[in-house]
């Protein structure tokens, strides 16, 4: 089946390969699950770490997302009509947040070693450990509504198109909340660091 | 990996960079095995068998979460054992003799410390709490040994 997969950008695959992938997976079939969580694993993954802070809380809900995926499927409870990744990122919305009201309770905070043990000298420029810190805050204060575009736009990885599908709200709202959020990490970097020099 | 820079205005580029650039940090953070755990599980799922069950420690694996505590187990006997066998290497090769005749073990101050050190790499545990005691009853009776504290003073008070 692998070799019949044709990818056009990182994460995804076209309308009918998917089809074919999620009727495979649905009977249960390793290759295919090991395509689809190849396609969206990472992706749900970090969603997933932005709330809860934690990878191996992380890991968990994005296993739990799949079985959800796979028991529904088992059971007939999804018909493919070409809207699979927006119901695989609905379930995943729906854990994340749960996840992230259970953060708030229990403040976690092991995914910051995670991620200076990940982060290398080349990391795109996503800056120094401090840095990321201080983006991973600043996300974190956002209202809900924003850090939600945030996190679906560039954890992600979606297009706007996806996500007004998603969310069901016109493309043009989206970009307008996309930059209000983007200006609002701006500002709190910039103030922190006005801070930081003061 | 978004297509869609072209929409944000630029004053807004650098930071959008940034977040994309963090974005993709928090991607590569799963394990080569990431993809091949979810799957397994999904797959038994699809299939209604019992799905697996991730369990995570320190080592980000099942087998090392429990090998932990078995180290630790291990560590913490070893040291014990460590412990015992420098109180009866100390006793024989540095044993004093004071003028009553009764030999006492002095433990040094670096064998003392390194056990010290060795112990702090420990975390807090019932077992460990309790091994903690006895190392602490066990310093005390060093210090007294050491200390001003000797046999002979011991005979003369009981004397007095």
């Amino acid at each position: 089946m692998r070799a019949a997969l044709v990818h056009s950008r990182e994460g995804e695959s076209t309308a009918p390969e998917l089809s074919a992938v999620l009727e495979a997976a649905s009977a249960g079939d390793d290759a295919a699950w090991r395509r689809l969580v190849e396609m969206y694993g990472r992706r749900l993954f970090a969603m997933a770490m932005s709330r809860c802070g934690n990878a191996d809380a992380a890991e968990e809900i994005v296993q739990s997302v799949f079985a959800t995926v796979a028991s529904t499927m088992r059971t007939g409870g999804y018909t493919e009509k070409g809207r699979f990744e927006a119901w695989l990122f609905r379930v995943t919305m729906n854990r994340v947040r749960d996840a992230g009201r259970r953060a708030r309770r229990s403040k976690v905070v092991g995914g910051l070693e995670l991620v200076r043990e990940n982060a290398t000298s080349e990391d795109g420029g996503a800056g120094t450990d401090g840095d990321r810190e201080r983006l991973r805050d600043a996300i974190e204060r956002l209202t809900e509504r924003d850090r939600e575009v945030i996190e679906l736009r560039h954890h992600a990885g979606m297009g706007f198109r996806e996500m007004a599908e998603l969310l069901g709200e016109p493309m043009g709202t989206l970009l307008a909340r996309h930059h209000r959020a983007l200006r609002k990490l701006k500002e709190m970097l910039v103030e922190g660091e006005e801070g930081t020099d003061a | 990996m978004n297509q869609d820079h072209d929409t944000t205005p630029v004053e807004l580029r650098g930071i959008e960079a940034r977040v994309d650039a963090f974005a993709r940090i928090e991607r590569s953070i799963p394990d080569t095995g990431f993809e091949a755990r979810i799957a397994a599980s999904a797959a038994r799922t699809a299939r209604g068998e019992q799905p697996l069950r991730i369990v995570h420690g320190p080592g980000r694996t099942p087998r090392r979460h429990v090998a932990w505590w078995a180290v630790r187990g291990t560590v913490a006997a070893a040291l014990l054992a460590g412990a015992a066998w420098l109180g009866i290497a100390t006793l024989a090769s540095r044993s004093v003799a004071p003028e009553n005749g009764v030999s006492v073990a002095l433990v040094g101050d670096a064998e003392a410390e390194q056990i010290a050190a060795a112990w702090d790499l420990l975390a807090d545990d019932v077992v460990l709490d309790r091994l903690d005691d006895l190392y602490g009853e066990a310093a005390s009776l060093k210090t007294s040994i050491a200390g001003e504290w000797s046999m002979r003073s011991l005979m003369e008070e009981e004397s007095m």
